[in-house]
Parts: C-alpha cells; structure tokens; sequence
C-alpha cells in the first residue's frame, strides 16, 4: 500500500515537472514570436536584408542578413576547428596517452570548462586583443578573435564527451578486430564506429553553443555590421546585437520586435538543431543497440 | 596422423607475478577439434589468446617457453597481421562490429587488402554459407549486425573469422552464451568446420568436449594434467581431477 502511493507520488511528480517544462518551452517560444510579429508584418523580407540602422530617425532599417550570415560563418569556421582538434586530442588521451598525462590533461580540461565566458571574452579584450594589435591588425576584436575564444569554451566539452564515448567501447570488439589482424587505424575505425553517437552529439552540442554564445561574441567580434572578408575583420553576430541593443530599446517599438525577431531566430535555429541531433543521434544508435 | 599445426614448448605465462600457466607442452594436430577443459580460473583461455598473440595487450603479461605454429616461433614473428589472418579466433561473448552484417564478414577482408566488389561478394556470402548463417540473412546484408540474435550473432562472427580463410580457428567458449539450441547449431558447425580447419575450442562444458572434440586438454591450476584423444580418456581417465570432471563432480 505504502509503496502504491509513493511510487504514484512520484510519477505525478514527474509528469507535472514534464508538463510544466513542456508548457514553458512552448510559451517562451509564442512570447517570442508574438513580440516578433509586428516586425515580420512592417518590414516582411525586408528583415533579411543586409543593413541594420535600427535607430534612423527618417529611415531605419531592420535587416539582419550580414548577421545571420557573419553568425553561420563564424559557426561553421570554429566548429570545424573544434571538431578536428576535440576528435584528435581524445583519441590521443584514449589511445596513446599515458595514465599520468591523462590524468593532468582531463583535469585541465575539467577547470577550463568551468571557466564563465564572461572572463573568457575579458582574457580575448585584454590579451588576445593586444596581441593582434601589435601583429598589425586593424582591429582588437575581431573575426579570428571571437573565434580562439569560442574554441577555447568549447574544446573542453568536445574533448571530454569525444574521450567519454570512445572509453566506453567494449573491449571485446576491439580485441575481435586485433584478432583478425586489424591494424591501429581499421581498430580506430571500429571504435570510431561504435562511439559514433556520443561524437556526433558532441559535435552538434558544439555548433549549438557557438551559434547561441553571446557574451563572447559580444566582447570579442568587434560589432562591425560586415560581412566578414578576412580573419581580422571586426563581425557582429546575430546574439551580439540582441545582447547589446534589448536593453536599450523602447519597449514595444518597431526596434524592440526586430530584436525579438533576431531572439525568434536564434531560438528556432538552436531548436531545429536539437531534433535533428535527437534524430541522427538516434539512427546511429541503432547500429549498437539492434 | 595428421601433421602438427601447434607445438608447444614448455611453456610458462605470467601476469605480473602471478603464473597463469606453467611448464605446458603440448601439440595440437591438423585439421582436428582440440578442446581445452578444466575449472574457471585454470589457465585455458590464457592458453587460446596465447596461440593468437592476444595477450600481448595485456599490461604486465609475460610469457617463457616456445609456441611453434608449422615449426616456426610465433613469438618471433613481426608481421602479426598475417599471423591472425591465418589463426583467427571467435570470443566468448558474439561481438559483432556496429555495421552492417555484410562489413562485418567483409571488415577482415578489407584489412587484408581486398577491395574489389565482386571478390567481396563472393567471399563474404562463401564465408558465411560456411557459418551456416546465408539462408537467414541473404536478405537483409545491409542490417545492423546487432539486430541478430544471440546464436546468429556468434554464428556471424564464425564467419567473419572464416571469411580471411584461416587455417586455425581458435573458440574461447563460444556458445557460453548461448541457449541450448543455438549450442547445438554451433557445434555442428564445428563439427563440418573440422574437415577443413583445424579448431581449439575452449570450453568448461565435458559435454561439449565429449560431443564434439576428438583431443582433449586438461588444465587444472595452471597445469597441464592430462591430454590425449578424447575417446581414451574419456573410458580411462588417469588423474583424479578428470575423473571428477567426467562424472559431474566439477565443471
């Protein structure tokens, strides 16, 4: 009896806690596109387009296409960096590390991840900033800047969840491949394998959290709105502008749903991303589970 | 007689310190089922990884002695590649690679250098008509392995060994696994696979040994304490612990 009422407890306790989040999700995306609606019906496409003078007095104009592209650029350009390095250090730590360098080397990453981003984006302005400038460029902040800095937030997490996933392959497959023969990299290939779905989350979280990020970008891109042409150039990215400009708009102004517009598409980006995470995610998985 | 495919030499096997096999010598004959019994812990499947170089992975392992394959030391051999293409073995637990079952019967093939379509085709559906496995996956070779069951899974790693055409096929107690049905359809198999390869089964069911193997190794505490046909023994068991193992006692 007892036990009856407990475990019913807890599973209302649970369903509500589903509830409640689902419910959640749900309004912060409606708030969102509600406050965005009057922006979509002013300026229409208008809103892709690449000029942003929001604040104009004869003529705004409310485009974010050079953001929206600045940030997949700088998306796309760090990841890559991130997933090759991340991929290539966690091999080594699993492979051919020795048990003390491992050991350092996790702790290292574990301390750097707790690292907040706004003392992250501090480390780009004051130091990374001054030695671009003494390398000769003509900004601080910058599109190469933005990007160290992104990559030093991220690389711990794909390392660590890189390294967790290949640990956790079964020895017995490894031995089977060595029995037949298999040299490191068809083993390589076996454990690539099976830790596929662990990598592929990681790589996907990886891309998520660079397009989200905000602080860093706002610290360290430059807030040029540019299309980006070279390393240096200063960038503004999509979650920039949100951060720099929701606190100073009027509320309700063509402006402040522009901005939430911005919000909407940053959101639905990370979204979409996160279900198809789920679903690759998924479908690889089928080739260890059955 | 048939010829000898292994000798072994007075052979001892450390890990660390502790001696899991001591002052072994042994031969094992062609293209016959060699079963290799004795009590958990006896040194057997320390002798089977040995004839494949496996516990050369292991941290702290050590080896005194001699393991002849065809009068040569495989001790001293640099290309293992094509050492465990010839002696290839099949593991306790199935462990299918996360692929399709056509990459797995064919992942061997590839790491020796085969590449070609066709040649992979052909192989792979030779080796796994071999397995006694074709009719139940000729329809579904780009599946995930793991959706087999249990039985067909070892069965595919059967022949993911068979498909490199090895010479020696070396079992660490393969149908442990196994419900008996499954069991018994394995030890058919092997029992077909001995016309053609030579087989060291590992295995702690006197059963098994007693159906299938025509030598048998006993191991107790890491000794060799009694081998010969499995016949023989089987009617006049010399040493104590035999004796126990063919009346039930133990194992």
């Amino acid at each position: 009896m007892m036990r009856k009422t407990v475990s019913f407890i807890f599973v209302s306790l649970t369903s509500l806690a589903a509830v409640i989040v689902a419910a959640a999700l749900f309004a912060i995306v409606f708030f969102i596109f509600t406050e965005s609606i009057r922006a979509i019906k002013e300026v229409g496409f208008g809103l892709f387009s690449p000029n942003w003078y929001p604040v104009w007095e004869t003529d705004p104009e409310f485009g974010v296409g050079t953001m929206l592209l600045n940030s997949l650029i700088l998306t796309v350009w760090t990841s890559v960096w991130v997933w090759t390095i991340g991929l290539s250090v966690a091999i080594y730590l699993h492979k051919y590390a020795l048990n003390k360098e491992r050991e350092v080397l996790l702790r290292i990453l574990e301390y750097v991840s707790g690292i907040p981003s706004v003392v992250l984006g501090l480390f780009g302005v004051l130091i990374l900033g001054n030695w671009f400038l003494r390398l000769g460029a003509w900004s601080a902040q910058n599109f190469l800047n933005a990007s160290i800095v992104l990559s030093v937030l991220t690389l711990p997490f794909m390392t660590s969840l890189t390294f967790q996933s290949l640990e956790k392959v079964p020895r017995q497959l490894v031995e089977g491949a060595i029995a037949l023969g298999a040299k490191d990299l068809a083993v390589m290939w076996i454990e690539l394998r099976y830790a596929a779905p662990g990598i592929v989350n990681a790589m996907l979280s990886v891309f998520n959290r660079i397009f989200g990020e905000t602080m860093i970008v706002l610290m360290v891109a430059g807030g040029a709105n540019l299309l980006v042409r070279s390393l240096l150039d200063p960038v503004r990215p999509l979650t920039a502008t949100l951060g720099s400009e929701i606190g100073e708009v009027a509320v309700g102004s063509l402006h402040y749903s522009a901005l939430f517009f911005i919000a909407f598409l940053v959101l639905s980006g990370s979204l979409i991303l996160n279900l198809l995470t789920n679903r690759i995610t998924r479908k690889l998985e089928r080739w260890i589970k059955g | 007689m048939s010829d000898v495919v292994f000798e072994i030499k007075d052979l001892y096997a450390f890990y660390d310190e502790h001696a899991a096999l001591q002052s072994i010598n042994l031969k094992i004959w062609e293209k016959r089922i060699t079963a290799i019994m004795g009590p958990s812990g006896c040194g057997k499947s320390t002798l089977l990884r040995c004839l494949n170089r496996l516990n050369d992975l292991i941290p702290g392992f050590s080896l005194k002695g001699q393991i002849l394959f065809r009068g040569q030391d495989i001790y001293q051999i640099k290309d293992l590649t094509e050492y465990r293409r010839r002696v290839t073995m099949v593991f306790q637990k199935p462990n299918p690679f996360p692929m399709s079952i056509f990459d797995n019967v064919a992942y061997g093939l590839r790491i020796h250098g085969i590449t070609k379509k066709s040649i992979l085709k052909d192989k792979v559906e030779q080796a796994l008509r071999m397995a006694a496995l074709w009719d139940e996956v000729k329809d579904k070779l780009k599946k995930p392995a793991v959706q087999l069951s249990g039985g067909q899974q070892q069965r595919l790693c059967i022949a993911r060994a068979l498909a490199v055409e090895p010479e020696v096929l070396l079992l660490d107690e393969p149908t442990s696994a196994l419900d008996p049905i499954a069991t018994t359809k394995i030890e058919r198999l092997l029992e077909e696979l001995a016309q053609q390869y030579t087989v060291v089964i590992v295995t702690h069911s006197m059963g098994q040994a007693l159906r299938i193997s025509d030598e048998v190794v006993f191991l107790y505490e890491g000794r060799l304490i009694e081998y010969g046909e499995t016949s023989t023994i089987a009617k006049t068991p010399k040493h104590e612990v035999t004796k126990q193992f063919l009346t039930g006692k133990i194992g």
